[in-house]
């Protein structure tokens, strides 16, 4: 008998190679495609006192921050890593994936506040010497302002009586220190506060802050986010209904503002408005919007808007939403139905007008008889003698009652 | 536009077959509105079955035995009809008369 030899390592490098081959369509392309391996440095820096000598170690005097590396191929994550800067903030990560499309996030939490910055990978001088601002925090509000506001009544549904509405606001932070509002609860006024209309719903709100959170107040919405130095934008979305022909979108801000601008589409007739200026006519996205303008609003001053004109659902509208019907098809079938069955119970009932009903005075039918045919003859020979029935209209009604008579005498003949 | 579009056919639909109630078709409706022009017909009819029935004789379809009896009965149903027509034109007349004396005595 033949001794057969087993070679184990034989066995193991080959397992390895089948698993090798089976596992590549699973491996992203972008990793497969990566040419090099390339390393991120930079620094973090107190961007509060920039100006001092000893501005890096005033950082790591107080909190030493983790950096932390997340590596994306479109949204999937790919690669995660952390560390923690030297004495000097200088941070460094190495033998990191390169490939087209990859997305670079780093982020840095200090003193409680996230920061984050996206780099992609197309700009290759972005990802060495880094600087990455951490600021000091306040809870203070003094050096934030709102720089700019608008609103733009965007679509009207006159179906439902409803607007939506899109509103972009710049918050300001002009000092040189992270605003993080006192959460504790013992300065409920320590938010950013913003207005919304009474009964208004499906609030959508985007912001380039970092880790942006809210909270419903009595009548609109708190930022409870913190606010780093510059500038910061606020964009939010809404719908908001009208009962009558008119809505009163009139606000008040709690911080100061320099401009307020108010954007109303066609389908409103009518903008009453106290303060703001009426600038004519701009257009967005190829349709024509009508602005209005106010500048240098102070903190509580009232901005009045109240739209009027606006446009009532049609009966077929109200109709449909009376029944609840939400689709048109349903509607048509439900309004056949119930037409038909209408007429169906009128005929019943013999309440259908005829074609060619007969007059009053010649009110006689098949079952009349002689005599009153007789009569109805006369009637008619009188008043076309009196010029009341033309020609036409005499000879078609008195050959009717006539045949009507000696038809009668013909079937009485035959039997 | 959908709406109107929808709205029309609804309408032309409902029109179309409610149409059969709004008309009148009564049963006692005769098939002929003239009584003159019924009598005619009738009389026309019974001269072909004549023509039909001394053709069929010529030709031999029919006997002489046959032809005799058929023959008597549309004749006499001719002259029934002969008789029914002159005095369906009297009746006109009389209902004419009957209409002018009633008019007299209104006046």
């Amino acid at each position: 008998m033949k001794e057969i030899r087993i070679n184990l390592r034989s066995i193991f490098f080959g397992v390895l190679t089948l698993v090798f081959f089976f596992s590549l369509p699973f491996v992203p392309e972008s990793i497969l495609a990566a040419d090099n391996l390339i390393s991120v440095n930079g620094s973090v820096v107190n961007g509060t006192d920039e100006n001092s000598e000893d501005f890096v170690l005033t950082l790591s005097g107080k909190e030493k921050p983790k950096v932390i590396l997340h590596v994306f191929n479109k949204e999937e994550l790919i690669d995660t890593r952390s560390t923690v800067p030297d004495q000097s903030g200088s941070f460094i990560f190495e033998n990191i994936l390169s490939g087209e499309g990859l997305i670079y996030t780093l982020t840095t939490v200090y003193l409680g506040v996230q920061h984050s910055s996206p780099i992609r990978i197309t700009d290759q001088s972005q990802l060495s010497n880094v600087l990455f601002k951490v600021y000091e925090t306040t809870e203070e509000m003094d050096k934030l302002s709102f720089r700019e506001a608008s609103m733009l009544l965007m679509n009207l549904d006159r179906s439902k009586r409803a607007i939506s509405v899109f509103e972009t606001i710049k918050i300001s932070n002009t000092g040189d220190l992270t605003f993080v509002p006192d959460l504790s609860g013992e300065n409920p006024m320590n938010f950013i506060r913003f207005p919304l209309p009474s009964g208004a719903v499906n609030l959508d709100v985007q912001s380039d802050l970092t880790d942006a959170r809210l909270v419903q107040v009595d009548s609109g919405f708190a930022l409870v986010s913190p606010i780093p130095p510059g500038e910061n934008s606020l964009n939010f979305t809404y719908v908001v209904f009208y009962e009558n022909d008119q809505l009163d979108l009139s606000r008040k801000y709690r911080e100061d503002l320099d401009i307020f601008r108010l954007l109303v589409s066609n389908d409103i007739e009518s903008v009453n408005t106290d303060k703001m200026k009426d600038l004519g006519f701009t257009g967005i996205a190829n349709r024509p919007y009508r602005l209005f303008s106010i500048t240098n609003i102070s903190e509580e001053e009232n901005i009045d808007i109240v739209l009027s004109g606006l446009p009532q659902p049609t009966l077929f509208q109200r109709v449909k939403d009376f029944f609840g019907f939400h689709s048109l098809g349903l509607f048509t079938i439900a309004l056949m139905a119930v037409s038909l069955c209408t007429v169906l119970i009128l005929s019943l009932l013999g309440k259908l007008p005829y074609k060619n009903k007969p007059r009053p005075e010649f009110n006689v039918n098949i079952s009349s008889s002689r005599t009153k045919l007789l009569e109805t003859l006369v009637a008619l020979d009188d008043r076309f003698e009196l010029g009341e029935t033309n020609l036409e209209e005499y000879s078609a009604a008195r050959s009717k009652f006539k045949n009507q008579i000696l038809r009668k005498w013909l079937e009485n003949e035959r039997q | 536009m959908v709406v109107v579009i929808i709205v029309v056919m609804v309408a032309t639909v409902m029109v179309i077959v409610s149409l059969p109630f709004f008309l009148k078709f009564s049963k006692d409706q005769p098939l002929y509105k003239d009584p003159f022009e019924q009598i005619g017909n009738e009389r026309n009819s019974l001269y072909q079955s004549i023509r039909i029935l001394e053709n069929d004789f010529l030709v031999g379809l029919v006997s002489v035995e046959e032809y005799q009896p058929r023959f008597d009965t549309i004749r006499s149903e001719i002259a029934n009809i002969l008789r029914l027509e002159d005095e369906l034109g009297k009746e006109s007349n009389s209902i004419e008369k009957e209409i002018r004396l009633l008019r007299e005595k209104k006046k």
